[in-house]
């Protein structure tokens, strides 16, 4: 027989024997994935995003368009069950001091340990803080671990708005300031407004190596944890594919049934686990003849009116006094006035660009000891930026805002850029796009996700998109909790 | 289905119906109440003479205060299929079906009616207004919803004659005349066979300008009398339908507990069978309530809703509506009982405001026939 007498090999229009399917290619659904392959479940990845380039070429997967960020919420659970230390999961920088650049020059440092930071401040400061940080990391601790009601109860510091809570417990403008910018960085919310202090809670209920309250950075970025998610899908034996494209999720009479795909064929799987978007996953693939219509109603819940922007730098210079050096291996953050962050909302509410932002900046190379490099990876988070601005030139206006108050605390800056990309919300998708999003109050958030994945009562229908994350964090928590349920479910029905 | 949903006591103005001006001149009783807005008569003599002429002649009945929702476009029978636990592809051209419509949970908001005026255009009657619920419930798909209650005008026209006023009045016989609409006195009129427990008629939609011009033709040609509500309260507890915001609270209300179908004795409005139904799987998985509603008919001459239904020392529930029936001569009632506790009892006795009490029974329904049967099945 010649090669072109061959007969032409033909798909199964029906594959079955598939236990679990996982769509979308966030680190949630990664983590789902690995899981259940670790489990012993033949589980299959139907990967999306703009990621085009293959598993053995991962150093280009630095080159796309990658939302670099720090971690504060990494899943400690999801790290020992996939073994991602083993999977190439490495930490550049532990636990980050940070300093703060308050108005009129002042800076405020806080060691990466919030559980002991605030050693070196005055003695009028040092007991008022300590206090306040008890309580602050215990009920960060019961809201990681227990029902909100729970912590609402015993605090009322959900509820409470961030401006009121924090005057009541801290004494110091400056202090104020930075508690403040920490409580409403990446959330929709003003100093002003109820539900506002609930921020603070959840960004001190993270946990990054074993510390809670901590900030890490992973040797190689975010996409560094990416990689070791994938290799975990790897080790574990997930068949990850990126085409035909899932069209349809299958669903007959109450229950999940498989996925469609864009070549006509059809994969049979009592267990579907979505980490896609909220809308793709119930309204597109789904479609509202089988979900319920409170459950629909809610996946209409009003975005976050404010968003984060990211400003990559790479600039010339490198750096050798240790002084300099230890200054760029913090994170740096400029906290506002309460007032000055109170109007930068309402202008960002109304599509404008706020005289003064919230920034959070890095350096990556100098995290992961590259000092001595000429040139410098510079990473800034701005906050709050409009979701929908209305200025043609938002861009550049943007990037001038940005960087006009950047200076401030590191001179000449502009003059030494080489590179720069500013992202915006909605240029990405995924995990990248979530971290730019900002967040609903946290009450609000975690309710929208609890019903996110109550995935509107279909069985062996799981939930883990960005749209149930209670905040813009890379965690596993969710692609682990769907992981589990579907495990639990299988062995019930092995029994 | 026809039942009204429950008066509204705290509006103060309402709306006329397309028919008030006949009501009013016809009614002696001048007794008149406010459900979803509009201005009911309660009776027109007294209700139990109103109750007479629907059992024995024709009556006419307004029927203008019922929420109607014309839904129409290529997904309109997969949506009212989701919305209601009506299975449209089953109704044909002309004909009309009930069910319920049930929140995400399985509770009852509603009773409803559907009728199919063609392929894909149906109207939806409720007792009570339901716009966003219908619109939430809507979205998705490719229908067009539009709440009609306020453009037209409905007549029941019931009662052991109502074949024979709809034939004089449309001069000729229904079987004659196939078809969803009818012509009376140059007016078209969308109608549709109904039924209240024994009784049967026609519902006629109308444009509401035409109100009066349609009413005078089945009074003069016909003969029909108008009734008021009460004597269709009546009618609806002797069906064992129970009435919206009266026997049981619509499920969408805020701050109340809500009733599976069967609790209300209306499973087999809502069989699992049926796929694609809101509020199907969660029904499904629901321990079902200990709520149950019971028809009684009480030896008394007047019981008022609120009164206890007690079997011995062991109180049961209280009385949610009540009427004082003709034929049976005593009063029938729904009441919501504690199921399991109605399971033991043996004799039952209803406790009034002034601690009289009157002995009790249950009674069967069409509804409790049809749901008896369901189960059978």
């Amino acid at each position: 027989m010649t090669e072109d007498q061959k007969p032409i090999e033909k798909r199964s229009a029906i594959e079955a024997g598939v236990d679990v399917i996982v769509l979308g290619s966030s680190f949630e659904a990664m983590i789902a994935a690995a899981s259940l392959g670790k489990a012993g479940l033949k589980t299959v990845l139907f990967e999306t995003g703009t990621n085009d380039t293959n598993d053995d070429d991962q150093s280009s997967r630095h080159a796309p368009l990658v939302t670099d960020g720090l971690i504060s919420h990494l899943d400690p659970d999801s790290i020992d069950a996939l073994d991602l230390y083993r999977m190439g999961l490495s930490f550049a920088a532990r636990r980050l001091d940070t300093i703060y650049f308050l108005n009129e020059g002042e800076t405020i440092r806080l060691e990466g340990d919030f559980a002991s930071a605030g050693q070196n401040f005055d003695d009028h400061l040092l007991e008022p803080f300590a206090k306040f940080s008890d309580r602050l990391l215990q009920a960060s601790t019961r809201l990681a671990t227990n029902s909100i009601a729970q912590v609402n109860t015993e605090d009322g510091f959900l509820s409470g708005n961030a401006s009121t809570v924090l005057s009541s417990m801290l004494p110091d403008d400056g202090l104020r300031a930075v508690m403040l910018s920490e409580s409403l960085f990446g959330v929709d919310i003003a100093p002003d407004e109820p539900f506002g202090f609930s921020g603070l809670l959840h960004r001190m209920s993270g946990e990054v190596v074993g510390l809670q309250a901590a900030i890490g950075y992973p040797d190689g970025g975010i996409e560094s944890v990416l990689n070791a998610a994938r290799r975990a899908m790897q080790t574990h034996r997930v068949d990850v594919r990126r085409s035909p494209a899932v069209t349809e999720i299958l669903v007959e009479w109450d229950g999940v049934a498989g996925v469609h795909l864009d070549d006509g064929g059809q994969i049979r799987a009592p267990n579907v686990i979505s980490g896609l978007s909220a809308e793709d996953t119930f309204l597109k693939k789904i479609g509202p003849s089988h979900i319920n219509v409170q459950f629909q109603a809610g996946l209409s819940l009003a975005p976050p009116r404010v968003a984060k922007a990211q400003l990559q730098l790479e600039i010339s210079g490198s750096v050798s006094d240790d002084r300099t050096q230890e200054f760029m291996r913090s994170r740096l953050v400029v906290a506002p006035s309460e007032y000055a962050l109170k109007e930068a909302v309402y202008a960002a509410r109304r599509g404008e660009i706020p005289s003064t932002l919230i920034l959070e900046a890095f350096f990556p190379d100098v995290l992961e000891g590259n000092a001595e490099n000429e040139t410098q990876n510079l990473i800034i988070t701005a906050y709050p930026v409009p979701m929908n601005p209305a200025d043609d030139n938002y861009r550049d206006k943007l990037e001038t805002a940005v960087l006009s108050i950047f200076e401030n605390i590191a001179p000449k800056t502009r003059k030494r850029i080489k590179k720069k990309r500013l992202l915006l919300v909605g240029e990405e998708s995924g995990d990248n796009a979530m971290m730019l999003n900002a967040t609903r109050p946290l009450v609000q958030q975690r309710a929208y996700g609890q019903s996110l994945k109550s995935c509107s009562g279909i069985t062996g229908l799981h939930y883990c998109g960005a749209d149930a994350q209670s905040s813009g964090h890379l965690s596993g928590r969710l692609g682990r909790d769907a992981a589990k349920a579907v495990i639990q479910s299988d062995r019930r029905g092995d029994e | 289905m026809i039942a009204f949903a429950a008066e509204d006591s705290n509006n103060h103005s309402p709306k006329p119906t397309p028919l008030y001006a006949a009501l009013a001149a016809a009614s002696e009783a001048n007794a008149w109440c406010i459900i979803n807005g509009y201005a009911v008569v309660k009776a027109i003599a007294s209700a139990h003479e109103d109750y007479a002429t629907a059992t024995q002649e024709a009556a006419l009945v307004d029927l203008g205060s019922m929420a109607r929702y014309s839904i129409s476009g290529p997904d309109a029978a997969l949506a009212i299929g989701r919305l209601t636990t009506l299975q449209c592809k089953r109704i044909a051209i002309g004909e009309s079906d009930a069910g319920l419509m049930l929140n995400d949970v399985g509770g009852v908001i509603d009773l409803c009616d559907v009728s199919r005026l063609s392929d894909d255009m149906f109207i939806l009657v409720t007792p009570m207004a339901h716009g966003r619920w219908i619109s939430l419930g809507m979205r998705g798909f490719d229908v067009h919803v539009a709440d009609i209650s306020d453009d037209v005008g409905a007549i029941g026209l019931i009662g052991p004659n109502a074949e024979a006023a709809f034939t004089k009045t449309i001069g000729r016989k229904l079987s004659q005349a196939p078809g969803v609409s009818k012509i009376v006195r140059g007016v078209e009129t969308a109608f549709r066979k109904i039924r209240i427990g024994d009784v049967g008629g026609y519902e006629l939609v109308f444009p509401k300008d035409e109100a009066l011009t349609i009413w005078e033709r089945f009074v003069r040609r016909a003969g029909a009398v108008a009734i008021g509500l009460e004597a269709m309260e009546l009618l609806r507890i002797e069906a064992g339908l129970p009435r919206t915001g009266v026997d049981f609270e619509c499920a969408n209300r805020a701050g109340h507990a809500y009733r599976y179908p069967s609790a209300l004795g209306l499973a087999h409005l809502a069989p699992l069978d049926r796929k694609g139904f809101n509020g199907r799987s969660n029904l499904r998985d629901a321990d079902i309530s200990d709520h149950r509603l019971v028809t009684l008919a009480i030896d008394a001459d007047g019981i008022a809703a609120g009164a206890q239904v007690r079997s011995g020392s062991t109180v049961l529930g209280h009385i949610t509506s009540s009427a004082w029936s003709p034929p049976q001569k005593r009063v029938i009632a729904f009441s919501e009982l504690d199921g399991k506790a109605l399971g033991r009892a043996k004799e039952l006795e209803v406790v009034a405001a002034d601690g009289a009490s009157f002995d009790a029974r249950h009674f069967s329904t069409n509804e409790s026939r049809r749901e008896r049967k369901f189960y059978a099945r």
